[in-house]
């Protein structure tokens, strides 16, 4: 006989960590599917990224195990391939399928950047603050954004998806420029009337390869969330404040003069044009990187769509979901302080959800306003 | 998967449907000489003496309170011998041979209805006292010192929930014993002066109401009523299981009476019913005998003092005897294992599981928040385990995540999706918080 001793609880759920990065993995195979219609182009913005980060994180785990070799080896657990190999999957999705030689040396170079100091310098899987992927993407985005933006992508070379050529008559195949610069948002008329709602739901727009088929994101969105391997209060923080701030500024822009009908076909407009759906399916969902309490959670979600929707209206850079995710990361622990941290609903967070709801809504007001004024001046 | 997971994946092997099998008296019963709450021990008979069923023979001294020891049968005293308590200790037990005979203590003497009916509120705390009741749901909390109460009691709630996976006695015991405790709610309802008693299960178990409406129809103008909670865990933690039957939240540290309410557990109502009627303390109590390897999973009603490896042989044995094997006293969630199955049943023991030894391999956390959204205390289970990886830990920061208010249920450490034991990092830090 040979009892053994342990403490409390003896028994344990049956999910797992690296089943719930599976899951993620599960839940990128739509968008990965649509990518390989982009032919080597896209296996190849997937492959190298993944890659480099999953070289970079096992050199990671060899270095700071301790024990020899074999051991170390062994350290490599599955939750450190998939973690990073989802980075990379992330991370090279957000990029266009272009043709140019340089494109090898940018995805590798920016994932590594992403892995390293967006991961690894912070402790490995689940220590870091910043997604990889986002800070992978903002990298290359500064860094080589310009040139990767000359190969031609988003519009005029773009490289044609096998499926869009497959579904649409080679005449109907759009490779328009991108609707999300604030001149384009808010142009009179707007450039609105030469996609239609169809087009950027299959993704027959130019654009980030994995971010313009929204209808395999979705797909993806739905399977996170049945499988509960994304918070659905993240998503529906996010999704909801999107949705009502956009609404409000489709307000301005309907009854301003502009081309768009109506309020609500401005709101479709905004959510399947750029990364928006993209952003909070696959990277504000990374459970790393968010707070842990489900009503900071709501106000992390809230928070993200606020900031992105500031930088699409009134930003440069046309899309700022990903910036938005980077801020938010930052912010993430200090809404986990233990001071203030709770983890159940109170009055106190009805007050934070309205006072932040209350700002956003009076600035999108005012900028938008204003920003209409001025496009109507000129 | 990021989710409150407080419906337990039950395993197999559940001995809920199955009725209270009787064990007969083994030929030799131990009684320990000390326990958890009292440290040192006396006795008033020697060595070969001939002692009598529910004699007392001793008395053991606690810091607030003593219990007397009673002879578990009546036959001989032959001293004394090492075994294993349910808490992992080794401790002094009185060895006795069984002469099977059960005579009783002449001290002994059942009540007349009327007698019960004129006990005053200091008699119950007295007989109680005498007998040494305590709570049977596993913490063994004196009850006279709940009964002492001087607040206003506005409801008397009965836990019958048994949120522990594995754990069905008490459910038998409702099925089989519920016109007792009918029976003691009403001196309860009479001494108190409230007509509010309740007696708390699970939904899934609505079952129990069949011979509950067969008990009540004995006392028509009782009041006594039962009442369906939710069938998850820890639904039978007296904050939880308050909160929910009534609404009223109790603070940390405080105690139920101070709202009003009084909570007891269905083995301690059935305890102090056989004291106040019959006068013989607990000598034998339902004992769920269960686990993936016990070969035939049963519900016993066992005399205390039977060791362990009387109540596996009588459930068949081990299903793989050379397999290394965990031994939990209690249940699947907050009880103890202890390292050989030497060991002797005693009157808090509610249910023995046997379970093959699972490796969990611990992965870096990933920050999902199951612990924190499945913590029934509201705590941050995670922020706690991030303080104390810190070296040296920083004893301000432990106290501001106040682990006191923890109560070990396990909820953290079972939904943790890395494996995590942080059910133990809480322990270690609860120490912490008491130290100066």
């Amino acid at each position: 006989m040979n009892f053994v001793t342990e403490s409390s609880p003896h028994i344990r759920r049956r999910a797992t960590a690296y089943g719930m990065m599976a899951d993620v993995l599960i839940a990128l195979i739509p968008v990965i599917l649509f990518s390989i219609g982009y032919g080597w182009w896209g296996v190849r913005n997937i492959i190298f990224p993944v890659l480099a980060m999953e070289i970079a994180e096992f050199c990671f785990v060899l270095i700071r195990n301790k024990g020899s070799f074999k051991e170390r080896v062994k350290a490599y657990s599955p939750l450190n391939a998939l973690t990073s190999a989802i980075s990379g999957i992330i991370f090279g999705l957000m990029l266009p399928a272009t043709n140019g030689p340089m494109m090898y040396f940018y995805l590798i170079i920016g994932a590594l950047f992403g892995i390293i100091i967006g991961k690894l310098v912070f402790g490995g899987t689940g220590s870091n603050i910043f997604n990889p992927a986002a800070v992978a993407f903002v990298f290359t985005q500064i860094c080589f954004g310009s040139s990767i933006s000359s190969m031609g992508n988003f519009g005029d070379g773009a490289v044609h998806n096998f499926w869009i050529d497959m579904i649409f008559k080679s005449a109907d195949v759009n490779t328009g420029a991108t609707l999300l610069s604030s001149s384009s948002i808010f142009a009179s008329p707007t450039p609105y009337t030469n996609i239609s709602l169809l087009d950027l739901l299959l993704g027959n727009t130019a654009g980030a390869m994995g971010e313009v088929c929204k209808l395999a994101i979705l797909i993806g969105l739905v399977y996170l969330l049945v499988r509960r391997a994304a918070d659905w209060r993240v998503v529906a923080g996010f999704a909801l404040t999107f949705i009502v701030l956009t609404f409000i500024a489709g307000l301005f822009v309907t009854y301003k003069g502009h081309a768009v009908d109506n309020p609500f076909l401005f709101v479709a407009y905004m959510l399947l044009s750029g990364g928006v759906l993209y952003g909070m399916t696959y990277m504000i969902t990374d459970p790393v990187t968010m707070p842990i309490d489900a009503p900071a959670r709501v106000s992390y979600g809230m928070l993200i769509a606020v900031f992105a929707l500031f930088m699409r209206f009134f930003a440069a850079n046309p899309e700022g979901v990903v910036y938005a995710i980077l801020i938010m990361n930052a912010v993430a622990t200090f809404l986990d302080y233990a001071k203030w941290s709770h983890s159940q609903f109170n009055k106190k967070d009805i007050i934070v959800y309205v006072c932040i709801a209350a700002v956003a809504i009076l600035v999108i007001c005012l900028g938008v306003n204003s920003k209409i004024d001025a496009f109507q001046a000129k | 998967m990021i989710a409150k997971s407080n419906h337990l994946q039950l395993p197999k092997g559940y001995t809920v449907d199955l009725p209270v099998e009787e064990l007969p008296a083994q030929k030799v019963l131990f009684v320990p000489l000390t326990n958890g709450r009292c440290p040192k021990g006396e006795l008033t008979i020697k060595e070969g003496d001939k002692v009598n069923f529910c004699q007392e023979i001793g008395v053991r001294h606690g810091p607030f309170f003593d219990q007397p020891i009673f002879a578990p049968c009546s036959g001989t005293f032959v001293g004394m011998e090492k075994h294993g308590y349910r808490n992992g200790k080794v401790l002094d037990y009185l060895k006795f041979e069984n002469d099977m005979q059960d005579t009783m203590d002449p001290s002994v003497r059942v009540r007349s209805d009327e007698e019960i009916e004129s006990l005053t509120q200091e008699q119950l705390v007295e007989l109680l006292k005498h007998y040494s009741a305590v709570g049977l749901g596993g913490s063994s909390f004196p009850t006279y010192i709940k009964m002492q109460t001087k607040e206003k009691i506005n409801t008397i709630l009965i836990d019958g929930v048994e949120c522990e996976p594995y754990v069905t006695a008490d459910h038998r015991a409702l099925q089989e014993r519920c016109d007792d405790v009918i029976k003691a709610m009403m001196i309860l309802q009479r001494i108190f002066g409230t007509k509010d008693a309740r007696i708390c299960i699970k939904k899934k178990h609505s079952e129990l109401l069949d011979p509950f409406k067969k008990a009540l129809a004995n006392h028509p103008d009782c009041g006594v009523t039962m009442q369906l909670l939710g069938s998850y865990y820890p639904q039978g933690w007296e904050v939880a299981m308050i909160e929910k039957a009534t609404g009223i939240k109790v603070k940390p540290g405080t105690l139920p009476a101070k709202y009003g309410i009084l909570n007891f557990n269905v083995s301690s109502m059935i305890q102090m019913w056989n004291i106040v009627k019959y006068g013989i303390p607990v000598m034998s109590r339902e004992i769920n005998v269960n686990g993936d390897e016990i070969v035939s999973p049963k519900t016993l009603k066992v005399r205390i003092g039977t060791p362990f490896s009387a109540l596996i042989e009588a459930c068949g044995g081990y299903k793989n005897p050379d397999a290394s094997k965990i031994l939990i006293v209690g249940g699947a969630m907050m009880g103890s294992t202890i390292p050989s199955d030497d060991c002797i049943t005693t009157r808090t023991v509610t249910s023995i599981v046997v379970n093959d030894k699972k490796e969990y391999k611990e992965e870096p956390c990933v920050r999902c928040g199951s612990c924190v959204l499945s913590c029934p205390a509201h705590l941050h289970p995670v922020t706690v385990m991030m303080v104390m990886k810190t070296m040296p830990v920083d004893k301000q920061k432990i106290k501001a995540l106040h682990p006191e208010r923890c109560m070990l249920c396990g909820l953290c450490s079972y939904s943790c999706t890395s494996k995590i034991h942080l059910t133990d990092y809480m322990r270690r830090a609860q120490v912490i918080a008491k130290l100066p």
